[in-house]
């Protein structure tokens, strides 16, 4: 028996993003993200397919290619400008680790510009500069924010030594790698480390985990408490639960990366797609389910931080 | 020289050969290596932090028709903690601190015990089995769980004497002293 005309014609854009929606709902993520693929490959002028795909992309580096598609298309597009700042510099450490040099430098130089203030950019793009010239110059931006930041001061000294040496024997070798100096690779360790979780044993037992890494841990209990924590010590690494009193993870973790991009960890009970690409939209860097796991915690810190170069 | 042959002989045996030689005693074990402190408090922050979890998901659990899940809660987490304790290599200098911690778990365990109708099973089931209308004594599943945080602060000293030094034991010290407060006070509260 004949079908009906079209029925097996290619899909729409449109169809393929009602089949992602059925797919998020299902929970299927990497269907959802396959899906999307699709529908912007077959529509590349679709807003709402390169937005959603920014929402379950794979990595930072796809959701910041989504982003700046759908920039490119809407320049005013309130959303998508808030969010590629906050995984831009993410995209930049990615590429960076990844050794894509000319990627890391464009995503950190513009993560940067988007927000001078921001410590950790500088460092991972003194990492992945050309010069040491130009890397001395970029941490001392770092320093000038947080004049305490021992990591800047010991990679200018790192630079200068470097400096120093090849006037002695010729010119500077460009940077083959993105090496940031030894002191760098501890930027986001060592510093404050927000963590926030309504009991009062957990936040003790996630502070005692992240101490041995050299963070201070700053408690807090609930989210106006947080809040008011991270503006008076901006924190390095911020771990929150999912559930708060007077509101919840996601919302703290998106008003505290307003301010800086910093790693954000969520510990909750249930880790679904939906919760992830909430997370995402936050700017969460890494879900963990709850109880608490230490190894995992400190995996997840670690692999945010600017130390992951190194490993 | 045979056992038999002594005891034929009697005590001339003794006389003319002196006591049969007891066999030579094994050399005391050496004591077990002191832990790797990183380790150790990652592992028992690991352990603490199931038992929060799950205390957590408890609070506010009325007494009459939570008094199942929250004995199952004692019982579940005492027995994670002996599960730690029997795996790890304390030094013999905890002995006592062990034999208490046993003394104190075992105590707990005869609270529970008479809490359970004959002749025992599963808890789950018993208690499913009897529902809201054979509500467990208030005053008695109180006294168990009291019971149950004894033990448990005595297998937590345990714990604590495990680090090489009071400085490595801070940590841990202070979260383990949080969490027995905090069910302490859970206790109290339930009504």
């Amino acid at each position: 028996m004949p079908q009906p005309s079209g029925r097996h014609a290619q899909p729409s854009a449109v169809d393929l993003l009602r089949e992602a929606m059925a797919a998020a709902r299902g929970q299927d993520k990497a269907r959802t993200r396959d899906l999307l693929r699709q529908a912007t490959a077959l529509d590349p002028h679709s807003e709402t397919a390169w937005l959603w795909l920014a929402g379950v992309a794979e990595s930072p580096l796809e959701a910041t290619t989504a982003l700046e598609r759908v920039l490119a298309l809407n320049p005013n597009h309130e959303k998508a400008i808030q969010d590629v700042r906050k995984v831009r510099l993410e995209a930049g450490i990615q590429a960076a680790r990844a050794k894509d040099l000319p990627t890391a430098r464009r995503l950190l130089r513009t993560a940067v510009a988007d927000d001078p203030t921001n410590e950790t950019g500088w460092v991972w793009l003194a990492g992945v500069t050309d010069s040491p010239t130009e890397a001395i110059g970029h941490l001392e931006k770092a320093l000038a924010i947080n004049p305490a930041l021992s990591a800047a001061k010991k990679g200018i000294e790192y630079y200068q030594k470097k400096l120093a040496g090849g006037r002695k024997t010729g010119p500077l070798p460009a940077a083959a790698t993105p090496t940031p100096p030894p002191g760098a690779l501890k930027a986001v360790r060592g510093g404050p480390a927000l963590v926030v979780d309504p009991s009062r044993t957990l936040r003790l037992l996630i502070g005692l985990t992240l101490a041995a890494d050299g963070f201070t841990p700053v408690e807090a209990e609930d989210l106006a408490e947080a809040l008011e924590a991270a503006a008076h010590t901006p924190p390095a690494v911020l771990v929150t639960a999912a559930s708060l009193p007077g509101g919840d993870g996601y919302d703290l973790v998106r008003r505290v990366r307003e301010r800086r991009p910093v790693p954000a960890v969520l510990l909750t009970d249930r880790v679904g797609t939906f919760d992830k690409v909430r997370g995402q939209w936050a700017g969460v860097d890494a879900h963990l389910p709850k109880p608490l796991r230490p190894a995992a915690l400190r995996a997840a810190v670690a692999g945010r931080s600017p130390a992951g170069v190194a490993s | 020289m045979s056992t038999a042959l002594r005891s034929d002989l009697g005590d001339d045996a003794v006389s003319l050969y002196g006591p049969a030689a007891e066999p030579a005693a094994p050399p005391p074990d050496p004591p077990p290596p002191p832990p790797d402190p990183a380790a150790w408090q990652a592992e028992l922050v690991e352990l603490l932090a199931g038992l929060e979890h799950v205390r957590w998901g408890l609070l506010g659990l009325p007494l009459g028709t939570g008094a199942a899940a929250l004995l199952s809660f004692a019982e579940g987490t005492l027995q994670a903690v002996e599960g730690l304790a029997q795996d790890t290599p304390f030094p013999p200098d905890t002995a006592d601190a062990q034999a208490e911690a046993v003394a104190k778990a075992g105590a707990f365990v005869s609270q529970l015990a008479a809490l359970r109708p004959a002749p025992g099973g599963l808890l789950r089931s018993v208690f499913a089995a009897f529902g809201d209308h054979h509500p467990l004594p208030p005053a008695e599943v109180k006294a168990c769980l009291l019971a149950h945080h004894e033990a448990l602060a005595a297998y937590f000293a345990v714990f604590t004497a495990h680090f090489q030094s009071s400085k490595a034991a801070r940590g841990w010290v202070s979260a383990a002293s949080c969490f027995l407060t905090d069910y302490k006070a859970m206790i109290r509260d339930l009504a």
